[in-house]
């Protein structure tokens, strides 16, 4: 690229591993349309003042029907002046007011990307959409998993969740590192099989609904954030999931591990010399010129996703 | 059809019966419907707690315990708390109700008769019972039995008996106590066992139902891992005293039934307010907030959250189970008991005065927040042990200095914002309401005081 200059690094007030995390979920989107094409769909979210997944998912994925939820009913001026598309609809209320109230006949992508840390509200929010949307339709939940803030708060989720989900001997030392993350994927995980065992126990749909987990990332801008997500297909349509070919993605997570999405700092100039040795490039025949490693391995995981320059905001 | 011309001969003095006999499904289904996994599972540590009883009569459990396995593929339940004896096995424990002469044991959990057929027909569809206890006599001979019954076999036969398949001398190295095993689980059971969330509920309801059993000694598990009950608590300090009633009620031809309540203060939780009723040591009922104790009677207001501090604990003990005020699931209290009806006065007289006290407490927080004095006093008291409270005293708490407020006016208007801005910044305030308050005193001040 001319005139720009060598040495400059990429800006992490940006958030490039949440950058990555998005077009991870894009691409994921986009072999949906086994059940029906993707543009079809509907998507909700949470998009706050920026928007970004609802600028991706409606250029790359062409979806229209759009719903964003904003609970500061004191940002409406500022959310509606932001709002990047005529296709997408701001309601201002909360997710408990919200989700119970839309039509669960069309299938939907439900991106819930809350900034804190796991609540009973949480929890009912996902069964909401557990319990009433259609086969083919695909639920993510991102939720705030540092260390200090789940401290801080454990007392508070304590007497907000209850005993039975946070027991008393759960301590600080049980929410170091990555463990608090791994406790919000135990509790998510039972409360979707919990959701849809009733569903299924009704008998109200034509054949009984299944969860398969698709992603499990754990990433680290700023805060430690985790995010679980997956479909919910019918056990009727379960040739339509085979066929989406989901485990084929690199960052395909069935299960209790997690999919790092660390971004390594590399120049612009490395990231080129990179680039032009991958996918295939293995260690020993790239020419390292200084980069550790490391760097290329975690380049290497994510280099399709990693933040372009030109995209400063996207 | 028979014309009515002639009557048939032979009716007159004819005899016949209409079959009345039960049949085991019914009868299970019956049996298991009204009761939940979770108080099922606790009626089967009950048994393990009344054998504790048994081989230690001055309640120092030290050394027993009880662990509780629950995953899908089988229920087991294993102590060391003295074994079931081998008459009783035969002749008592697993009939359906109690028969006549049935050996009873002071101060027990058990009485109606039903806790473990009832919690093993709920679980699943094929159980183990093996104990190691004493043949008849506590400090005798020592046999090794064991009941083990395919339900589903036993459904279809016209006995009611279980056989007993094994009897045998045990090991030197065998302790006294009994492991019950269930397999073939029920498909609701099998998906509970899976569910975390219903884990600790079972561990919570354990915990909470024998607190003071746990407290006594018996080391309680569930899959390995600790039951803990802390203990139960009231501030207590030279000013803040816990109100304690007790009583001795001695019915006619009856064991008499002893009474305690201690009611005050404790922190502040909603979700553990309320009072807590115990049988022979075995909760039954809490933290409850509703008229089935004392809110909303008489002179009780309804339980609101400015009661968050309220801890109330009532103990009923008697060496006859039958007298104390409990429900056959053990959940909740007959209030229709003589006993209860009585001890229920004595609930509310104590319960009076500490609402009185949260009344005034709230008003003063309502006043000056964490700055009210009555919320002082609570700090400085220190919390002191339910079972060490048993002088009766009433409740005594300091009563609120502060005079109430004064009947107050509200004044509202609009300013200019420039206007308001420029005064805000002469007055160094921030919000509005400061600007109407140091104006207001500046004219009440110069112009209405002198």
């Amino acid at each position: 690229m001319t005139g720009s200059p060598s040495f400059q690094r990429i800006n992490y007030a940006l958030r490039p591993a949440k950058n990555v995390e998005r077009k991870m979920l894009a691409e994921t989107f986009h072999h949906l349309s086994r059940f029906q094409p993707v543009r079809e769909y509907r998507y909700i979210g949470l998009g706050s003042v920026y928007f970004s997944d609802f600028v991706l998912f409606h250029k790359t994925l062409g979806i229209t029907d759009m719903i964003c939820i904003e609970r500061e009913t004191g940002s409406a001026d500022r959310v509606e002046f932001n709002r990047p598309f005529g296709c997408v609809k701001i309601e201002m209320s909360s997710t408990a007011g919200v989700l119970p109230s839309l039509g669960w006949d069309k299938r939907s992508i439900t991106w819930l990307d809350y900034d804190s840390v796991l609540s009973a509200g949480t929890l009912s929010d996902v069964d909401t959409v557990v319990s009433r949307a259609p086969s083919g339709s695909v639920l993510a939940v991102t939720l705030n998993a540092h260390p200090r803030l789940l401290e801080d708060s454990i007392d508070d989720m304590r007497e907000d969740l209850g005993a039975e989900i946070l027991p008393e001997r759960i301590g600080p030392s049980d929410l170091e590192g990555w463990k608090g993350a791994g406790f919000y994927w135990s509790i998510l995980s039972e409360s979707i099989r919990t959701s849809l065992e009733r569903r299924n126990d009704g008998h109200t749909d034509p054949s009984p609904m299944m969860f398969e987990q698709l992603f499990h990332f754990h990433y680290q801008d700023s805060s430690k954030m985790f995010t679980l997500g997956g479909l919910l297909y019918s056990e009727a349509e379960t040739t339509l999931r085979d066929a989406c070919g989901f485990h084929q993605l690199d960052f395909y997570r069935p299960g209790p591990e997690a999919f790092l999405i660390d971004v390594p700092k590399l120049t612009f100039r490395e990231i080129r010399h990179l680039d032009r040795r991958l996918p295939s490039g293995h260690p020993n025949e790239v020419d390292l010129r200084g980069i550790p490693v490391e760097d290329l391995e975690r380049y290497a995981r994510l280099y399709r996703f990693f933040p372009g320059f030109v995209e400063a905001e996207f | 059809m028979a014309t009515a011309a002639a009557a048939p001969a032979n009716v007159d003095g004819e005899k016949d019966t209409a079959k009345g006999d039960p049949t085991k499904d019914f009868f299970i289904s019956m049996l298991v419907r009204d009761i939940e996994l979770t108080a099922a599972i606790v009626d089967l540590v009950d048994n393990c707690v009344d054998g504790a009883l048994r081989m230690h009569h001055d309640l120092d459990f030290a050394g027993r315990w009880v662990r509780v396995t629950a995953k899908p593929e089988q229920f087991k339940i294993a102590d060391n708390c003295g074994g079931i004896p081998l008459n009783i096995l035969k002749d008592y424990a697993l009939c359906f109700g109690r028969p006549e002469g049935t050996p009873t044991t002071e101060r027990s959990i058990g009485q109606f008769g039903v806790g473990m057929k009832r919690a093993l027909f709920k679980l699943g569809e094929w159980f183990r019972i093996e104990t190691i206890g004493p043949r008849v006599h506590p400090d005798g001979e020592l046999v090794h039995a064991v009941v083990q019954v395919p339900v589903r076999d036993w459904r279809r036969a016209k006995v009611w008996d279980f056989p007993i398949t094994e009897i045998r001398t045990p090991r030197p190295d065998e302790e006294r106590g009994t492991t019950i095993t269930v397999k073939d689980l029920h498909q609701e059971v099998i998906r509970e066992f899976g569910r975390s969330q219903f884990i600790e509920r079972l561990r919570g309801e354990i915990a909470t139902k024998h607190r003071w059993n746990i407290q006594r000694g018996i080391g309680m598990s569930v899959d390995e891992i600790g039951v803990d009950a802390p203990l139960a608590e009231l501030f207590e300090s030279s000013d803040l005293r816990p109100g304690v009633a007790t009583l001795q009620m001695n019915f006619p031809k009856e064991k008499p039934v002893v009474f305690k309540a201690v009611a005050g203060v404790a922190p502040s939780k909603p979700r553990e307010a309320g009072w807590y009723v115990y049988c022979n040591g075995r909760m039954v009922l809490g933290p409850d907030q509703t008229s089935q104790t004392v809110w909303g009677t008489g002179e009780i207001p309804r339980y609101h959250n400015q009661f968050a501090y309220f801890r109330g604990y009532a103990f009923f003990d008697s060496d006859d189970a039958g007298m104390l005020p409990w429900r056959t699931t053990k959940n909740g209290v007959n209030e229709d008991s003589p006993v209860y009806q009585r001890a229920r006065q004595e609930m509310i007289s104590l319960s009076r005065p500490v609402i009185d006290f949260l009344n005034q407490l709230k008003e003063e927080v309502e006043q000056k927040a964490e700055a009210a004095p009555l919320l002082g006093v609570i700090k400085q008291a220190k919390p002191r042990a339910v079972e060490q409270l048993n002088k009766t005293q009433g409740f005594s708490a300091p009563r609120s200095t502060l005079g109430p407020t004064p009947p107050e006016g509200r004044i509202t208007y609009w300013e200019a914002l420039d206007r308001l801005r420029q005064v805000k910044k002469r007055l160094k305030v921030k919000s509005n309401e400061d600007v109407g308050h140091l104006t207001f005193e500046y004219y009440y001040d110069s112009e209405v005081e002198k």
